[in-house]
């Protein structure tokens, strides 16, 4: 593989890939947190076995992307950041996937 | 309304056809051609598979929670209204139903959608991880005599661990 069609690939895993999976955990944090607002209003007036029920077991976020690709993951990060000039953000956001990871454990 | 999005429904399986990189993106990057055609035909159709088995499972396994609480919900008002009404219309009916949930619960319990949810989901995601990799010429794809058998070979791997089931008992 050529320098050319490394940085290319790089793109495309940055957009199709990270990007995509960030935004996916992102969305997903949104909603529960937002649902779990709604499941307490809820159970003000309606008792709350339903809707304790419905947090616990429905309202669970999904295990779903949360399978990484390590060589890409842990030894690109770095590099990654270097290509595409974002060594401020883009490196530290890859923390906060992990933080959001433990988040839907 | 959040609170109520993720319930199940009767149809979880889009008609959208599921990808990793769009199509329409794909022809943004000519360098990759060859290789996007080699995983649409080797790796997407078991991808398409195991994230469908997935959204199944899951949705079985959400209908399954469905069952139980609105189902022990109904039985327990009907334990409480047949304390005030004497009628036994009401206990024949609250026994009937009671051993419907049971039943139920049992037969859900012994398909395993949780399990095979997250063993199908693993998989699938296991599979757009190779995705990458493969694209990437990455660890196990370096050696361009050997990719595609590497790729064959563990695609068929993960599809049929994903697929399979196996008691941990």
């Amino acid at each position: 593989m050529n320098q050319q069609n490394r940085e290319t690939f790089l793109k495309l895993y940055q957009h199709y890939r990270y990007e995509h999976q960030l935004s996916f955990y992102v969305n997903r944090h949104q909603e529960f947190t937002r649902a779990q607002t709604q499941a307490l209003v809820f159970s003000m007036g309606h008792g709350n076995y339903l809707s304790t029920a419905f947090l616990r077991e429905l309202l669970l976020p999904q295990i779903q992307r949360t399978v990484t690709d390590a060589q890409i993951t842990s030894n690109l990060r770095s590099r990654l950041a270097t290509a595409l000039h974002q060594l401020d953000g883009f490196f530290f956001e890859f923390f906060r996937v992990d933080l959001l990871n433990l988040f839907h454990e | 309304m959040e609170l109520f999005k993720r319930l199940p429904n009767f149809r979880p399986i889009s008609d959208e056809l599921q990808e990793i990189v769009p199509r329409s993106e794909q022809n943004n990057y000519p360098d990759f051609a060859g290789d996007f055609a080699l995983l649409e035909k080797e790796l997407m159709p078991h991808f398409r598979e195991l994230d469908n088995e997935a959204l199944r499972q899951q949705n079985w396994y959400r209908w399954m929670y469905i069952i139980l609480i609105f189902g022990g919900t109904l039985v327990t008002i009907l334990g409480i209204v047949q304390l005030t009404v004497i009628s036994s219309g009401i206990g024949i009916s609250e026994t009937i139903i009671a051993a419907i949930i049971g039943g139920a619960a049992l037969f859900i319990n012994a398909s395993h959608h949780h399990e095979r949810y997250f063993n199908a989901r693993l998989a699938a995601e296991l599979l757009r991880g190779e995705y990458f990799l493969f694209l990437g010429h990455l660890e196990p794809y370096i050696n361009e005599s050997d990719r595609l058998p590497q790729l064959l070979q563990r695609v068929i791997d993960i599809a049929e661990k994903g697929l399979r089931y196996e008691s941990a008992e």
